[in-house]
C-alpha cells in the first residue's frame, strides 16, 4: 500500500464538499428518517457494488493510489453518493418529475453521471483494471430507479398506520 | 457444490425469516439489513485488501457463495438477533452470547469449507468483531426507532 496525497485525494474532497454543501443546503426538505435510510441505502449499495467489482477475481477497478481499501474512496462512500441521491430525489420530489418526465429526468441524470465518472477517471481518482465506461451505462438508470422505488416505498410505509404496531 | 449448499442455507435462512412473526417494522428490517451487510462486508473487504488477514479464493463459485453470504445469511441471522432483542422479556446477555458464537461458528465454517480463509489471524479477533458489530447493531436500533417513531413527518 503507497498512498501519497496528492491531486486525486483532493479531488475527493473538493468534490465531497460541493456535494454537502448542496445536501446541506436542500437537507431539510426530506423528514429525517427519509435522510437516514438513503444514507444508509447507499452505504450498503456503493459497498456491495465496489467490492464485488473490486475484489477477486474481477478486479475491474479501484479509487485513490492503489488496490485497497482508501480513506479517500470512503470519502465517496460516506459522503457523496448518498448526498448526490437525496439531490436527485429532492429534484425528483419538488418538482414532481412523475410519470414520463420521470424517465427525461433519468436520462439526464444517467448523462450527468457518465460525466462525472470520466471527470474522476481523469483526475485519477478511479482507475479502470478492466472496466470501461459504457459498462456504467445501464448501473445509472438501474441505481435511479431503485432510489425511486425505494422513497415511494417510505413514503408510503410512513403514512399507511403501520408504524403504531410497532410502537 | 460449495455454492449450491450456500446457495440452499441462504434460501432457508430468508424463508424462516420470512415464517418469524415480525416485532420490527419494514423499514426498521431494511435499515438493520442494509447495515448488517455493511458492516461484515467493510470486515471482510479490509482485512482481505488491507490486512491481507482474510483471504478470498479466485474462483467465482467462492466468490458467489461468499458474496450471497454477506448480502443474505450474515445479516438476516443479524437482524434476527435484533428481533430477539426488541422483546422485553428476553435475556440480553444470554441472547448476545448465543449470537456471538453462532456467526463465530458460520465466519469458521467459511473457513472450513474454504470460502473465506484466515490467515495470521487470532480467534479472539473474530469474537471481538462479532460482539462489536451486534452492540454497533444494537446502538443503531435505538437510534433509528428514535427517529422512526419519535420523527415529526413533514409530508
Amino acid at each position: 500500500m503507497n498512498v501519497t496525497f496528492d491531486w486525486n485525494e483532493w479531488f475527493f474532497i473538493i468534490a465531497v464538499l460541493i456535494a454537502l454543501l448542496l445536501f446541506l443546503l436542500i437537507r431539510d426538505y426530506f423528514p429525517p428518517v427519509i435522510v437516514f435510510i438513503i444514507f444508509i441505502f447507499n452505504f450498503w449499495y456503493v459497498s456491495t457494488i465496489d467490492y464485488f467489482l473490486i475484489a477477486t477475481p474481477f478486479k475491474l477497478y479501484f479509487f485513490g493510489d492503489n488496490p485497497t481499501y482508501e480513506l479517500s474512496g470512503g470519502l465517496f462512500h460516506f459522503f457523496m453518493y448518498p448526498c448526490a441521491s437525496i439531490l436527485f430525489l429532492y429534484v425528483y420530489d419538488k418538482w414532481e418529475l412523475y410519470g414520463r418526465k420521470t424517465i427525461w429526468y433519468i436520462l439526464f441524470w444517467t448523462g450527468f453521471s457518465l460525466f462525472f465518472e470520466w471527470i474522476t477517471v481523469q483526475n485519477r481518482a478511479l482507475t479502470y483494471t478492466g472496466w470501461k465506461l459504457y459498462y456504467s451505462i445501464p448501473t445509472y438508470p438501474l441505481t435511479a430507479v431503485f432510489l425511486i422505488v425505494l422513497f415511494r416505498f417510505m413514503k408510503k410505509k410512513l403514512h399507511d398506520g403501520s408504524l403504531q404496531e410497532f410502537q | 457444490m460449495i455454492l449450491f449448499f450456500y446457495f440452499i442455507v441462504n434460501l432457508l435462512a430468508i424463508f424462516l425469516f420470512i415464517k418469524m412473526r415480525k416485532r420490527l417494522h419494514i423499514l426498521e428490517i431494511i435499515v438493520y439489513w442494509l447495515f448488517s451487510s455493511y458492516l461484515f462486508q467493510n470486515y471482510s473487504a479490509l482485512c482481505f485488501m488491507n490486512f491481507k488477514t482474510l483471504l478470498i479464493p479466485e474462483k467465482l463459485t467462492f466468490e458467489l457463495a461468499h458474496f450471497i453470504n454477506r448480502i443474505v445469511l450474515y445479516p438476516v441471522l443479524m437482524v434476527t438477533f435484533l428481533h430477539f432483542f426488541k422483546d422485553k422479556h428476553c435475556k440480553k446477555l444470554p441472547l448476545l452470547l448465543g449470537f456471538i458464537l453462532l456467526l463465530s461458528g458460520l465466519e469458521w465454517l467459511d473457513d472450513l469449507l474454504g470460502v473465506m480463509n484466515h490467515a495470521h489471524w487470532e480467534i479472539w479477533w473474530t469474537f471481538a468483531f462479532w460482539l462489536l458489530a451486534l452492540v454497533i447493531l444494537i446502538v443503531l436500533m435505538k437510534i433509528f426507532q428514535n427517529i422512526l417513531y419519535k420523527g415529526v413527518w413533514k409530508k
